[in-house]
């Protein structure tokens, strides 16, 4: 199918394979089920656009951010997503871009996980509390620099 | 919505598989335990609602947005660490 999107000016091409369900939707979203990821070259950072409506969020693997980033993934999240332990997954976080853009925040309480097997995807919300829902990217040391 | 008063120690039952019970009471602040399936999701009410209004922020004002900026800002920030 050919998707117009809010962020590139020319159609784009999205495969049946690349269509990314989240059976659950995202937190606040629940009734957007199906996206694609649009990526950018070699830019960590994607967007995750929605294919029936005007919605896109701008992702990024938390490991950019904090490469010591981890988590467990219970039975029930395993099998929601049709995966066990031996699956692969994508791994991504939605980021906030304010006016000022290096106060960008990342949520790192709520990553994105996607089933790479049958691009099933899901919105958790973690119990690990050092994560935080506004994780600032840039951190206040370097602003000043 | 059903309120019901307990007191320490006593709990209520919810369905067939969920207990809820108060454990301690200090400060203003209730230790509540919580027994449930593992399949059942338990989260504190505001941090859904956090994380909610987080996805709606950042949904919001993507015209202007350059991806590539953003990776210059991220690629910056590592070099200087």
């Amino acid at each position: 199918m050919k998707l117009k999107t809010l962020v590139k000016e020319e159609k784009i091409e999205i495969r049946k394979e690349d269509i990314i369900t989240f059976e659950k939707g995202l937190y606040g979203f629940e009734s957007i089920k199906k996206y694609a990821i649009i990526h950018n070259e070699n830019n960590p950072f994607n967007w995750l656009h929605s294919l029936d409506q005007e919605v896109c969020f701008v992702i990024l693997d938390p490991r950019h951010v904090d490469e010591n980033y981890d988590f467990e993934i219970d039975e029930e999240t395993l099998s929601f997503l049709g995966a066990d332990e031996t699956s692969e997954f994508l791994l991504f976080c939605i980021v906030v871009i304010p006016d000022e853009i290096k106060n960008m925040t990342i949520n790192l309480k709520s990553p994105i996980i996607i089933n790479r097997k049958n691009n099933k995807a899901i919105q958790l919300i973690l119990d690990e509390e050092q994560y935080l829902v506004k994780h600032k990217i840039v951190s206040e040391i370097m602003k000043g620099t | 919505m059903l309120v019901v008063t307990r007191k320490l120690g006593e709990s209520i039952l919810i369905g067939d598989d969920i207990e809820i019970i108060i454990v301690e009471q200090q400060n203003g602040k209730i230790k509540i335990g919580i027994e449930a399936p593992k399949n059942i999701k338990i989260l504190r009410k505001e941090i859904l609602e956090a994380v909610k209004s987080e996805n709606i922020n950042a949904s919001m004002k993507k015209e202007n947005i350059k991806l590539d900026n953003l990776q210059d800002i991220l690629r910056n920030n590592s070099k200087k660490e």
